[in-house]
């Protein structure tokens, strides 16, 4: 015998005593979620990036989020996970909060390298970019990277990296470098030695132990503002840098970028001009996560 | 709805939504960065208030039928009874939190302007951020080689490897 009892309300127009579960808005036969709160947001660079949403329930619910990934009126549910399987939106709950989060490099956009160059007691050599003392004959030497940068004129920079590539490193020790940009509203060619360039009144001074093969990352912000906000820079034009090493900087510790021609791209900028990171859309229900 | 905002500068966190919330509801909730704390966290609740109607509605009464001895409900008359109609926003700002409801404007395009203690004086539209431009896919050009300066390079070292070398052979024979 089958018992058929319980609550059951049904669709308009289907009879409740003969609706088949999908002609059903409710049946107590069935496990329902009830939702506990439902709500929404933005995630922000300056706010750390990670949202906490408190739901007190003392145990991990269910939820549900969803991201405006790309920016437009398009919800996606997360996690986000980009093609490099890197998570970069998620969420997550414990007995207390519901957690959002971006990932660090979220909401940067990269731009590509166009021309580089070192300067060495030889002369200027177009191919390459090391910094330091590359090579006992040719010396030390310092060089320029130029990029095709789309940001838009007196946007505000939250922030700016440079990614650079290190093939190569000699030495051991920690290396202390200065960076500039260059300060022409749309970098020229580096056909003819860009190192004697005007430069920017910022800039920065980084400073690692890089081994080779790897990469090195630093910030860079404010040398590009003072490049955006001239008055003849546009989104699309070029922005160049220099770096030079610094006097602490110690015979035979140095990195270079060989250019091999395949190598080029492996020297970028991303820039972040937008705080607000992703707005997300928030449903926690009231049911454990079995 | 009760808006999650910064007592500082007025920045909203975010929103928990729905029409009303008990005291434990209002008490509890709490969104925020992780760089903010909890006591610079405000919470404005935009208020409602119920909306009420009068309905006319027949009342009826059992009476003996004397003649079959069966009881019948029989009509006695309309009375009128005041009946629920939904909710209204009774808030000072209402025409916003309309426009907030119907889906034309999202809240966290806004912000709170907050007085000393953290009170909201205003909720005003917040000046429009500029859009990351995508990057356009551009192919990377190799630089032309400037093989005269490479091999300059390259010759360099050579005569420095054979200065060595004639350095070591000469030692060598002495």
């Amino acid at each position: 015998m089958t018992l058929d009892y319980g609550l059951k309300v049904s669709k308009p127009w289907y009879d409740v005593k003969t609706a088949t579960p999908a002609q059903l808005v409710f049946s107590s036969k069935y496990p329902t979620l009830r939702v506990h709160t439902k709500g929404s947001g933005t995630i922000t660079h300056t706010g750390g990036r990670t949202v906490t949403i408190a739901h007190g329930l003392g145990y991990v619910p269910m939820f549900m989020v969803h991201g405006n990934i790309y920016g437009g009126s398009n919800f996606y549910q997360l996690p986000y996970v980009d093609s490099s399987n890197v998570s970069q939106a998620y969420a997550y709950a414990d007995a207390t909060n519901l957690y959002i989060r971006v990932h660090d490099d979220f909401g940067y956009v990269r731009h590509n390298i166009n021309d580089l160059g070192e300067e060495t007691s030889i002369g200027y050599i177009r191919t390459v970019a090391r910094i330091g003392r590359s090579n006992p004959t040719v010396g030390d030497s310092d060089c320029a990277l130029r990029f095709t940068l789309y940001v838009a004129k007196n946007a505000t920079i939250y922030e700016a990296r440079l990614h650079y590539y290190v093939q190569d490193r000699r030495g051991s020790s920690n290396m202390y470098w200065r960076v500039w940009g260059i300060a022409e509203d749309n970098t020229g060619d580096f056909g003819s030695d860009p190192l004697g360039r005007a430069v920017t009144t910022h800039s920065h001074r980084p400073e690692g132990n890089p081994g080779a093969d790897s990469y090195m990352t630093f910030g860079i912000k404010d040398a590009m503002n003072d490049v955006t906000t001239r008055s003849g820079w546009a989104s699309g034009n070029n922005f160049g840098v220099i770096m030079r090493r610094e006097p602490e900087f110690p015979d035979n510790n140095d990195m270079a970028d060989y250019d091999d021609s395949s190598n080029l791209g492996f020297s970028y900028l991303t820039t972040l001009t937008g705080n607000n990171l992703l707005d997300y859309k928030y449903t926690i229900f009231k049911d454990k996560i079995e | 709805m009760i808006i999650l905002f910064s007592k500082i500068t007025g920045e909203i966190f975010g929103t928990v939504d729905g029409r009303v919330h008990d005291q434990a509801q209002i008490d509890s909730a709490m969104i925020k960065p992780d760089n903010v704390p909890v006591d610079e966290v405000g919470k404005y609740i935009v208020s409602y208030k119920p909306l009420t109607k009068v309905e006319k509605r027949m009342q009826y009464k059992q009476v003996l039928n004397p003649d079959t001895l069966e009881v019948e409900q029989v009509e006695a008359g309309e009375v009128e009874v005041e009946v629920g109609a939904g909710l209204e926003l009774d808030d000072q700002f209402k025409e916003l939190f309309e426009k907030v409801e119907s889906g034309q404007v999202a809240i966290q395009r806004y912000q709170m302007i907050v007085n000393d203690k953290g009170e909201v004086q205003d909720i005003v539209e917040k000046p429009a951020e500029p859009v990351a431009e995508p990057v356009k896919p551009e192919p990377v050009a190799p630089p032309k080689s400037d093989t005269s300066l490479a091999l300059k390079e390259e010759v360099a070292f050579m005569k420095q490897q054979i200065k060595d070398l004639t350095k070591l052979v000469e030692g060598k024979k002495k």
